[in-house]
């Protein structure tokens, strides 16, 4: 505790009031969001920023995953992410050739047409060989990590937490020296769901090495719904794994975890790093902006 | 009052039982009063006996230990020795590359699946899991969920899972339509540890091995959950 306090001392300020909202207008036809989603971004929006989406347990192929994806694409406009995180759950049910079009390729086309770069994670839906799978770039790895600017990306596999990937961790986060450490994986160690709830096992193994060695955010799914923790131990934990499913009504009411959370629609989550900031904005699939903040960095001492 | 002990044993033990306190004699006294009746035992033999049992304690968890380590060798070798079969089909087949389109990974998997089951037809329930080694597994799983967490751990992997109903079979694919449940961290730390193709994996109260790419169950063992 006594290091966290004097290495990273993370403050949040929530933003909803305060940004200043960018609105566009929409033309409604092929390759934008509905009409009724007017583009609101709260996200300040800098130069060389660092910029990304976040979403979970996607694979459908549904149409309301669609919905979700079109949301997505007309952000984009105002907020050109390079990159999206992918929380795992890519593929529900079978995983033949056709599935990877119609619960992946098809959704997400004008993303990709756009040369954004999606990085997996695996969840318990997930078969490994998705690892293989070049629109995911895990580079054939179930764990693994990369870097944009001042951040360093930890996609790991919480599926399958074993000696081999825990040392992988421990040896990669001792050499990193990066401003900002972000985990990302399948299964919440922290959770309101009713459905699932914390995954106390995985958080008795991972926290540790997140307390030591300073990450300061970690998105996970598994959960569907949205969901923001209060920090714990430093941390900001965040759900979003509502990405194309939804269990709604799902977050239990009063749970002392929760910052905020939201159960009633899918959504995803927009980031952006900008310098000692980590601005967040979490859109609906009807274009509702449902939370939005921003977490400070503390400078190191 | 220091004494010389020689009823149990020849090789005496100089004990200061003032110094011992009553909690010693207290132990011991439960102990002796197993004894045939008439068999004599002063207070310095009350702790010898202790202490010889002790000793007897410490033994049988030395030697318990270095055979589970025997059987978790000789499990981890069983292991290798499929991973051996299935490298070397493997290698026989065009490598995936990291940037590999759908077709490729289904085409890949079945070739690979197809192969190694060829190569597998006699394998049996038990030619992994050996008696012994499903034992020591259960023993260890046994030992990590306790109280509170086994309660948890039954909730997850017989009520809430998703792949109920999933046949398991020695030689035949994990459905791919199944849920591939979380395996927890803190047990995969404690059991025997496997080569990067393999997973230990729930289904009911079954415990499976499972080839990561292939997706074939290469053994399975019983009662897991506890």
């Amino acid at each position: 505790m006594k290091r966290i306090t004097a290495s990273f001392v993370l403050t949040i300020l929530l933003a909803l009031s305060s940004a200043s909202a960018q609105k566009l207008s929409h033309s409604g036809t092929n390759g934008d969001a509905p009409a009724s989603a007017p583009v609101k971004l709260t996200l300040p929006n800098k130069e060389n920023s660092v910029r990304f989406v976040v979403i979970g347990d996607t694979g459908t192929g549904t149409e309301q995953q669609h919905e979700l994806a079109q949301v997505m694409l007309s952000y984009r406009q105002a907020f050109p992410f390079e990159f999206v995180l992918m929380m795992g759950d890519n593929m529900y049910g079978s995983e033949k050739t056709v599935d990877y079009k119609t619960k992946f390729e098809n959704v997400y086309k004008p993303l990709l047409d756009q040369k954004v770069k999606f990085y997996a994670a695996l969840g318990n839906h997930d078969d490994s060989n998705q690892r293989f799978y070049g629109f995911f770039n895990m580079e054939g790895q179930e764990y693994y990590r990369f870097s944009k600017g001042n951040v360093s990306f930890y996609s790991l596999n919480s599926n399958y937490m074993d000696k081999k990937q825990i040392d992988w961790l421990n040896e990669k986060l001792a050499a990193d020296t990066s401003d900002w450490k972000i985990a990302y994986f399948h299964h919440p160690p922290y959770s309101s769901g009713a459905a699932h709830g914390s995954d106390t096992k995985l958080r008795e193994v991972v926290e540790p090495m997140f307390v030591k060695y300073g990450v300061n955010v970690v998105f996970t799914g598994h959960e569907h719904f949205y969901e923001r923790i209060k920090p714990q131990h430093g941390i900001y934990y965040f759900i979003s794994g509502s990405g194309g499913k939804l269990r709604k009504g799902d977050v239990k009411e009063g749970s002392p975890l929760t910052d905020k959370a939201f159960d009633r629609d899918m959504s995803f989550m927009l980031i952006e790093v900008a310098g000692d900031q980590l601005y967040f904005q979490v859109i609906s699939r009807t274009g509702e902006t449902v939370d939005s903040g921003v977490i400070a960095r503390a400078k190191k001492k | 009052m220091t004494e010389n002990v020689s009823l149990l044993s020849q090789r005496s033990i100089l004990i200061d039982l003032e110094t011992s306190g009553p909690v010693l004699n207290n132990l011991t006294d439960s102990a002796v009063s197993c004894l045939p009746f008439g068999f004599h035992v002063n207070t310095v033999t009350k702790t010898s006996l202790l202490l010889i049992a002790l000793v007897a304690l410490l033994s049988t968890g030395a030697v318990a230990q270095d055979q589970n380590k025997t059987v978790a060798e000789a499990f981890e070798k069983r292991v290798k020795d499929y991973v051996k079969l299935r490298e070397g089909i493997e290698q026989k087949m065009p490598k995936l590359s990291t940037e590999a389109k759908p077709e490729e990974i289904e085409v890949h998997k079945k070739q690979l699946q197809d192969s190694v089951r060829a190569a597998r037809t006699g394998a049996k329930h038990g030619d992994i899991f050996t008696p012994d080694a499903a034992a020591m597994i259960r023993a260890i799983i046994k030992e990590e969920f306790k109280g509170k967490d086994r309660v948890e751990l039954r909730k997850t992997v017989l009520v809430e899972a998703e792949n109920k109903g999933t046949p398991v079979r020695v030689n035949y694919p994990y459905p791919e339509v199944k849920e591939l449940l979380e395996m927890p961290p803190t047990l995969l730390l404690k059991l025997p540890q496997l080569p990067k193709q393999i997973r230990y994996r729930f289904v009911g109260r079954n415990m499976l091995l499972v080839d990561r790419e292939n997706g074939l169950i290469i053994d399975y063992m019983t009662d897991a959950i506890p």
